[in-house]
Order: structure tokens, then C-alpha cells, then sequence
């Protein structure tokens, strides 16, 4: 297994704070995460699915074969490994930092960008 | 299915299809889920979703392939090398976006591919496709041999029959003789490749006639006159009538009925049009002492050429001792059918088989030393490859699929000039190899070409694997800069080398066959001006003329010609200069017993007395023949200067007798001169040759050869014309002077030349290019070294000489050793080489001299280059 030590991207991190609640399929994890972020954001299948393969490939989260949905061609169900809740700790403590060092140098944080 | 959903499916082929195959389904379930809701509904919505939809698959793509996530092992682990795939996807993408090295890779591969199987396409189809007979591997020619001469010779009758009646060896033993028959009352008299046969020839060889029979025991017992047409005459004289059979046609004169007409293709002996039956030889004598005839047998089933051989060794020492005076020392050789078919070529085809062999280990070390040089500056790429986590065999797999995907282009594109150059010999080498025809562009092509173009990519694709290249690369990214250019230019260096070496070998052979060649044309015939010389074939009946009413005959048809303007004398021969053959038999002198074994046999040649003054052969001793001997009874020979020597050495044989061939069936003839030598096999050297006048010797095919002045074209056609107003039933051949005839006997060396010369002049153009290639690099390498060393102060034509120096170094010694490859495998070329030895110091010091001056010119470019480096701008970088 390879050392983790690509970055994040934004889709990435929101996939593995939607998986942290409970094993969802695709389509799932995509209306959840509209959902939080809001203000008519839509978050595109192509974007969905290549974030999720690559945080299969890192091992950060898994496929739940067993799980059977009712509707097989909603596809395959995603739950998060130890791996991945503890590259979202650290995501979240990075960012937490991020936001601490900009607060005390009085820097105005800019909207993130989407 | 929606047009909505079509479009989205349409959209989704943008992906890699391992996204596809693996998310496509549920992209598109996202799809339909998404079309429901309140926020993509209506005009806007839809507006809204399609651009948006559109934005993530293209951004997707584009990621895809910016960042190509190759599928990790543990992604694919439901289907074991899906990873493998992933790698092909990316290498071909890697390959499409360098297009000036893959072009050069490609067009590099196809050249060697498309050389190597052009030489194959013509190997499979002349040496290796089995003869087109029912069980070829049965088949053998049989020919009687004496010891202690070298050369073959043809079979006598009656040793056929002795060797027939063995039971356990042939199945079938045919005997055919080469013969020749004029065809009259159809168009303009022609003269046909006739072969008389046997009536189990067909049976030997397995055929079956497409209409009618063949010819039967009772045509060859009786004096039956039979035929059996061949496709290619029936078509083109008798329009491909099937009523043709049980009609007559004349056949010299006399009627033949037709009895059968032969598949398409058929027309073996060697280019036969039409078989007669062999009349047997009756006279007892003659059945052991004439060897006209050839055999060609079918093997019992399992019996193999030595067995055969074993079996038959008895028989001949059986014959020794029964007929002493002719079969002493004689013995017979069994030979697999298809080497006698095709044995005069195999040496020169397997020669340039070899060659384009080289050819191809050429192009794929240019291809080598490409993907080197890509290699290196790949390395960073490599590295941060590996630092993600593709493991090295991972990347291994993506070398050989780049390999493998150049070779599969360049195989595509080699057989496409295969196909091209397989086309262009088969037009040009008609009669000059065998089975010409045969050669197509089948499955064994292919199959050869797809396994060069992959032993390729394995050669290839394995040189920078050996060369510890991946190891390396994970250091490369922290350093930032490639630290093995150094070890790649070295490597590169010795790739070049050894190519340079290659196709100085290869031009080495072309440049000793080009000499060859140039003295073959140039052999001294011994007829003087042979550009003046005009000469046609004919056949002139005799009809019911007596011996000495043909040759008035003949006299008069070369009257005829005497009498046209610029004609200034004209005469007519049986065999001409550039005609190797006659009638050839062992000599004897009355009076003085000769040791036939010891000497080479006499050939025979029946000419008009204008012969020796029309090809300017001055006379050494004697005389030639006058009218006076013509019309005495006493026969008289002439001997040309070889014959005078072998058999009188040290003396004269004017006045001594000789016995005319027994062919000739004449007594005594007495020698009244000597004359001087003519070649007639251009590589041999002139053989002994008795001339005969033609009164004494009647023979219808003749060749005319008349001596013109002035320009010798509108004479032959003035002379193809006299020649057929003579006499309509004449078949006359067109009139060529001796000069082509000549050049036409060269036609299978000018062969073998031209493509040995096109293979060399392409290894030696690819060696180039990877000289030019390895010091190109080297100069951008090195580009830093260069602005320091003229910052420094190095003028502009040091800087040239350094690079220029680099050249000649890599020339010298590709020189060298390709020199001493050359030498060392001189002894393979030897028999297609004519008064040139393997080693001939012109053509070594030429090709030496050749191939350094094109390693110092391949480095003239980069050198220049060298010298415009900026200094400042050089010392910026990095």
C-alpha cells in the first residue's frame, strides 16, 4: 500500500464527511452533499464517481458488497475505512489551522471557491 | 431510451472506457434521477442541467487524462491485469501526444518490417510454399553424375528403364525431354516450349487433365501424333475451346491430334506450353550414350531422398559394370523436386533474407535508442509515476505496451509495403526466379510480420529496462535534474555504433555484388563491337527439302538480309554468344585415345560459313570453311583456341581427326582451323567448341545474327520484317542486338543488385539518422557545457570540432567493426560473386571511406547547432 500523500480535493473531503455518518450508495452521497452545501450547488456524476474511484484506490474508503439496495443499478454502496476517517481528522484539523493562522493575521477569508 | 438519455450515453464515450464499463450504468440511473427533479425542470432547468452536465464530463476527461488514475491493483482486484489495460490506454495517449517521435518510431519500424517481409512474402512463396502436386515431399528429380566432374548432367533412355523396373523405390519414374515446336495455320507461325514426356509424367506428378486425356502408352510406342495443349496456349490460340479436342493442329509442319488440354497453372518442366510424347530412343547404343532426357520421380510413401539414394547407388554400379564403356564412373543423384525448382535462387534469396534481417536489428536499435533518449527525459515523469504508487512492474508494462503499440503501427504499416514491394517483384522478377507467381501476401505474412514487429518491441523494450533506467528513476525527482543523461548518451553511443557497424556489412555486400555485377557486364565475349550485332531466334522449316537444299535454304534467307542497306554480313548458329547450352559430349581423336574422365566434354556448334567474319573472331591457325568443303564429302570442324589447348596442348590440330558427336551420327571430320574463343555463359569461362557447318548438320533452330552499320534499331526491325516476308510459317522472335541479349542473361544478379543496394542504401540512411539522432541529444545535453565554454572564451570552431570530433569517432570505429563483421562473414557471399573476391580492397576502402564521411556529415547539423548556443542564455537555464 502506497504512502497517502496526495492532497484532498474539495469533492474528495465532502464524500468522506457524507460516508462518516453511515455507508451510502452514489446517487446517495451526491443528494447529500447538494444538500449541505446549498445554494443550488449540483455536483456532477462524472466528478462523483471519479473522487469516490479515487478514494477506493487509496484505500480511504470501500465498497459494502454485501449490501444488497433495492435497486441494483443505483450500483455498488460506500462506507469509510479507519484509513479514511483518519485522513478526514486530519483534513478537517489542516483546514482548522488553515483558519486559525488566517484568523490571526487578520486575513479576511475569501469565500471558498466551489 | 430517452433522446435525453442518448445524448448523455453520447457524452459518456468521452470517458476511459474502464470509467465507463465500471460507473456507466449508474451515471446514467444519476442521469434519470436527476431529470426528476423540481430544479432541472423546464426550459431553464434543462438549459441548466445540460451545461452542467456537460461541464463535469469534459472536466472529468480532462482529468482523466492530465492525471491519469491508473487502476490500481486493488481497484481492478475482482479482474486480475485489468491494470494492464489501463497502462496500454495510457501509453497509446503518451504516444499521440509526442507525434515527431512516434512518427519517426513508426516510419523507422515499417521501413525494417516492410523490407524483411517483402523478402519473406517472396521466400514463402519461391523456397518454402510446397509444390503445387498431390504429396510434393515424394517428388525427386534423378540425374546421372560421373565422378570426379562436378556438374550434373542429363539422364540416357536406357537407364531409365533399368532404374524404372525397380519396384521398391519409385512408385512412378517419368522422363521428359526439352524440346521445341512450331505452331502453324494459327495466326503467325509461334514457337512453343514443348516438352516431350513420357506417359506416367502425369501420373508421377499427380495431375489430371482439365479436359480430355493425357497422353497414352500407345502415343509413345507408336508414331501416334498427340498433344496436350497447356491453359494458357489453349486460351490465347484457340480461344478456350472445349471442341478443340480430336482436331488436329501442326505442329512443325506435321498434324498432332489434340487429346487434352492442362489446368490453369500447370506447366511444368519449367514454363512448358504444350507435351508431346517422347519417342523412344531404339538404338541400343544411343539409349546408353545420349544424355538428353530428364527424370523426375515419385518416391514410394515414406521413402526420403537419402533412402532413395541408398537404393539406387546399387543399381548404377549394376550399369557400370554392364555397360563399361559408357556408364563407368557413372552413378545417379536423387534430388527433392523442389530444390531442383528452386535451388538457383535459394542462395541469393536467403543472402537477402539475411540482409533485411540486418536492415530490421537496425531499425529497432534507432527505435532503442529513441525511446532511450525519450526515456531519460521521461524520468521525471517515471518518478512521481512511482511515488504515487505505480510499482515497477507496472511501469515496465507501460514501456512494452508503447513498444508494442509502435511495433503493431509499424507492422500495419510494413505490410502495407510488403504488399506494395511483394507486387513490384512479382511484376519484375518474372522469369528471372521461379514460382514468381506464387508469391502473395497470405497468412504466413502476416504472421511473420506480426512476429517481427513483436520481437521488435520485446528487443526494444527490454534495452532500457536492462539499462537500470526505472531503479533510478525515483531519485531523479528530488533532484530535479536527470542524472543519467550521461550513462543514456554513452548507451545510446555504443546502439549507434552498432548500427553504423550493421550497415557498413550490409553495404559491403551491395558494393561487392555492384562490382560484380559492373565485370559480368563488361566480360570480354570475344565479339568484336557487340552493339553492332543484331540477332534473332527462328525456326526454319525445312519441309521436304534434303540436307543440302535446307542449307541453300537458310543461305538464302541470309542473302536476303545481306541485301538490305547497312546489313553487312550475316550468318546463322545453333547456340549464340549469352546462350549457354548446346550439345555437349565427350571428344574423341582418332588415333590418339583421350582420357575422357580427365577432360571436360566438347560442345558442339553448327554454323553457316559467314559466322567467324560476322562476329569478328580472327582465326589463329587454318582456316574457316570455303564452299570447296562444303561440297566435297569430307567432313571438316573448326575448333575455337580453348579446344586447341586442352586437347593439343603444345601442338597443332590442324589435320588431325575428331568423330562428330555421336548425336551428329557423322564419321571422321578433319580439324581445318582455329579460331578465336567466344563466351557463352558470361560467369564461365570460355568452354572447348567444335564448330560444324550446317550442311553437315542440318538443324532448324537457328539463331541469325547479322553485323549492321550505322544505328542497329531500324536494322532489326528491317530484319524481323525481311525475316518474315521470307516465309510466312517462319516462327521469328524479335530482333535484339547481342548487347541486350547479353545484358538479359544478367537480369537474376541485377536482381539480387538492385535489392541488396535498396536494403543497404536504407540501413546506411537509418544508421545515419541515429548518428544524427545520439549527437543531437548530445549537443542539447550538454547545451550548459557549451555556453561555459564559450563564455570562457572557446571560439565558435572549437566548438564545432569538438562535436565534429564525436562523429568521426563514432564513425572510425562503426567502420571498424563493421569492416571486420564484413570480413569475417565474406565467406557467406562468395557464390553469388564473379571475378571479385569477398574481400576486394576497392569496395572495402570505398565503403570505409562511405561511412565515416556519412557519420561526420550526420554530425555537421548538431555541430552547427552547437556553435549558435547563447552563452548567457545557456547559463540562465535552471
Amino acid at each position: 500500500m502506497p504512502a497517502d500523500d496526495g492532497r484532498l480535493s474539495n469533492v474528495m473531503t465532502e464524500i468522506l464527511i457524507t460516508l462518516s455518518g453511515e455507508p451510502l450508495h452514489g446517487y446517495a452521497i451526491k443528494l447529500d452533499i447538494e444538500d449541505r452545501i446549498g445554494d443550488g450547488y449540483a455536483l456532477g456524476s462524472g466528478s462523483l464517481y471519479q473522487a469516490l474511484q479515487r478514494l477506493e484506490r487509496r484505500g480511504l474508503i470501500a465498497e459494502v458488497p454485501e449490501l444488497v439496495t433495492d435497486d441494483a443499478r443505483r450500483g455498488r454502496t460506500y462506507r469509510i475505512e479507519t484509513a479514511g476517517t483518519q485522513r478526514l481528522r486530519d483534513e478537517l484539523e489542516r483546514m482548522d489551522r488553515v483558519l486559525a493562522d488566517a484568523r490571526r493575521n487578520d486575513i479576511r477569508i475569501a469565500e471558498r471557491a466551489s | 431510451m430517452s433522446p435525453g438519455e442518448r445524448v448523455y450515453r453520447t457524452i459518456l464515450r468521452l470517458l476511459p472506457g474502464w470509467f465507463r464499463e465500471r460507473y456507466g450504468e449508474q451515471m446514467v440511473e444519476a442521469y434519470r434521477l436527476d431529470r426528476t427533479r423540481d430544479r432541472f425542470r423546464g426550459p431553464a432547468g434543462r438549459v441548466r442541467f445540460w451545461s452542467h452536465a456537460v461541464r463535469d464530463i469534459l472536466g472529468t476527461a480532462t482529468r482523466e487524462i492530465r492525471d491519469p488514475s491508473p487502476v490500481a491493483a486493488h481497484v481492478g482486484r475482482g479482474r486480475p491485469g485489468f491494470w494492464i489495460v489501463a497502462e496500454a490506454r495510457h501509453a497509446a495517449r503518451g504516444l499521440w501526444r509526442a507525434k515527431r517521435f512516434s512518427t519517426l518510431a513508426t516510419v523507422t519500424l515499417a521501413l525494417g518490417i516492410g523490407a524483411v517481409t517483402t523478402v519473406f512474402t517472396v521466400v514463402d512463396g519461391v523456397l518454402l510454399a510446397p509444390l503445387p502436386y498431390p504429396h510434393p515431399e515424394e517428388l525427386v528429380r534423378v540425374w546421372e553424375r560421373e565422378r570426379d566432374n562436378p556438374d550434373a548432367r542429363m539422364v540416357a533412355y536406357g537407364n531409365w528403364a533399368d532404374l524404372r523396373s525397380e519396384a521398391n523405390v519409385f512408385q512412378e519414374l517419368g522422363i521428359w525431354a526439352f524440346a521445341a515446336h512450331t505452331l502453324t495455320g494459327r495466326g503467325e507461325a509461334v514457337r512453343l516450349r514443348s516438352r516431350e514426356v513420357s506417359a506416367n509424367f502425369a501420373r508421377v506428378l499427380g495431375v489430371q487433365p482439365l479436359l480430355g486425356r493425357w497422353i497414352s502408352p500407345q502415343d509413345t510406342r507408336g508414331d501416334a501424333r498427340t498433344a496436350v495443349l497447356g491453359n494458357a496456349l489453349w486460351r490465347s490460340r484457340f480461344a478456350g475451346d472445349p471442341g478443340i479436342l480430336g482436331h488436329t493442329i501442326q505442329l512443325e509442319g506435321e498434324p498432332h491430334t489434340v487429346v487434352g488440354v492442362m489446368p490453369p497453372g500447370f506447366d511444368y518442366p519449367s514454363g512448358g506450353e504444350l507435351w508431346v510424347p517422347l519417342a523412344p530412343v531404339t538404338d541400343p547404343v544411343g539409349a546408353r550414350r545420349w544424355h538428353r532426357h530428364n527424370m523426375v520421380g515419385r518416391l514410394e510413401p515414406g521413402l526420403d531422398a537419402s533412402a532413395a539414394q541408398r537404393r539406387v547407388d546399387p543399381i548404377a554400379r549394376r550399369l557400370e559394370r554392364a555397360y563399361p564403356d559408357d556408364d563407368a564412373g557413372n552413378f545417379f543423384e536423387i534430388q527433392p523436386l523442389r530444390d531442383s525448382v528452386v535451388g538457383s535462387v535459394r542462395q541469393g534469396l536467403t543472402i537477402l533474407f539475411a540482409a533485411c534481417g540486418v536492415l530490421l536489428l537496425i531499425a529497432c536499435v534507432n527505435l532503442a535508442s529513441l525511446l532511450l533518449a525519450r526515456a531519460t527525459s521521461r524520468e521525471r515523469e517515471f518518478a512521481t509515476r512511482s511515488a504515487l504508487g505505480a510499482s515497477r512492474t507496472q511501469l515496465g508494462w507501460f514501456l512494452a505496451w508503447e513498444s508494442l503499440l509502435l511495433g503493431g503501427v509499424g507492422a500495419a504499416l510494413g505490410l502495407a509495403l510488403a504488399a506494395w514491394g511483394a507486387a513490384v517483384v512479382r511484376r519484375s522478377a518474372a522469369g528471372i526466379i521461379p514460382r514468381v507467381d506464387r508469391i502473395e501476401v497470405g497468412l504466413p505474412v502476416f504472421a511473420f510480420a506480426a512476429l517481427a514487429a513483436l520481437a521488435c518491441a520485446l528487443i526494444v523494450s527490454l534495452a532500457p529496462l536492462l539499462g537500470g533506467r526505472l531503479s533510478r528513476a525515483s531519485l531523479t525527482l528530488r533532484q530535479g535534474r536527470s542524472s543519467s543523461a550521461l550513462g543514456t548518451v554513452r548507451q545510446r553511443r555504443r546502439l549507434v555504433v552498432a548500427q553504423l557497424s550493421l550497415a557498413v556489412v550490409l553495404v559491403v555486400g551491395a558494393g561487392l555484388l555492384l562490382k560484380s555485377l559492373a565485370h559480368l557486364g563488361s566480360v570480354d565475349t570475344g565479339v568484336r563491337d557487340e552493339r553492332s550485332i543484331v540477332t534473332l531466334d527462328v525456326r526454319v522449316p525445312a519441309g521436304d527439302r534434303d540436307d543440302r537444299a535446307y542449307a541453300l535454304h537458310v543461305r538464302d534467307l541470309l542473302g536476303a538480309f545481306e541485301a538490305e542497306p547497312n546489313v553487312e554480313r550475316a550468318a546463322a548458329v545453333l547456340t549464340g554468344p549469352a546462350d549457354p547450352g548446346g550439345w555437349f559430349n565427350s571428344l574423341t581423336i582418332r588415333d590418339r585415345p583421350v582420357p575422357t574422365a580427365e577432360l571436360p566434354p566438347i560442345g558442339y556448334n553448327i554454323v553457316t560459313p559467314g559466322y567467324f567474319e560476322t562476329m569478328g573472331l580472327a582465326l589463329r591457325e587454318g582456316r574457316g570453311f570455303e564452299d570447296a568443303d562444303l561440297a566435297s564429302d569430307e567432313d571438316v570442324v573448326v575448333l575455337n583456341r580453348t579446344a586447341a589447348e586442352r586437347f593439343w596442348p603444345g601442338e597443332s590440330p590442324l589435320g588431325h581427326q575428331i568423330l562428330g558427336a555421336p548425336e551428329l551420327d557423322r564419321g571422321w571430320a578433319r580439324v581445318i582451323g582455329v579460331v578465336d574463343d567466344i563466351r557463352q555463359d558470361l560467369s564461365e569461362p570460355p568452354h572447348p567448341e567444335a564448330f560444324v557447318p550446317l550442311e553437315q548438320e542440318p538443324v532448324s533452330g537457328l539463331v541469325l545474327v547479322a553485323r549492321v552499320a550505322g544505328e542497329p534499331d531500324p536494322a532489326a526491325r528491317a530484319l524481323e520484317r525481311v525475316a518474315r516476308e521470307f516465309d510466312a510459317d517462319m516462327p521469328v522472335s524479335d530482333a535484339v542486338t547481342l548487347r541486350e541479349r547479353i545484358g538479359a542473361t544478367l537480369s537474376r544478379p541485377r536482381f539480387n543488385t538492385i535489392l541488396m543496394s535498396v536494403f543497404a542504401g536504407v540501413a546506411l540512411l537509418l544508421a545515419c539518422v541515429g548518428v544524427y539522432g545520439v549527437l543531437s541529444y548530445t549537443v542539447a545535453q550538454r547545451r550548459r557545457e557549451f555556453g561555459i565554454r564559450m563564455a570562457v572564451g572557446a571560439d565558435r570552431r572549437s566548438v564545432l570540432g569538438f562535436v565534429l570530433r564525436d562523429a568521426a569517432t563514432i564513425g572510425l570505429v562503426a567502420t571498424l567493426v563493421g569492416l571486420g563483421g564484413a570480413v569475417a562473414l565474406s565467406r557467406l557471399i562468395r557464390g553469388l560473386l564473379f571475378e571479385v573476391g569477398p574481400l576486394d580492397p576497392g569496395v572495402i576502402g570505398t565503403v570505409g571511406a562511405l561511412a565515416f564521411g556519412v557519420a561526420v556529415l550526420a554530425g555537421v547539423v548538431p555541430a552547427w547547432s552547437a556553435t549558435s548556443v547563447d552563452p548567457v542564455a545557456a547559463l540562465r537555464e535552471e
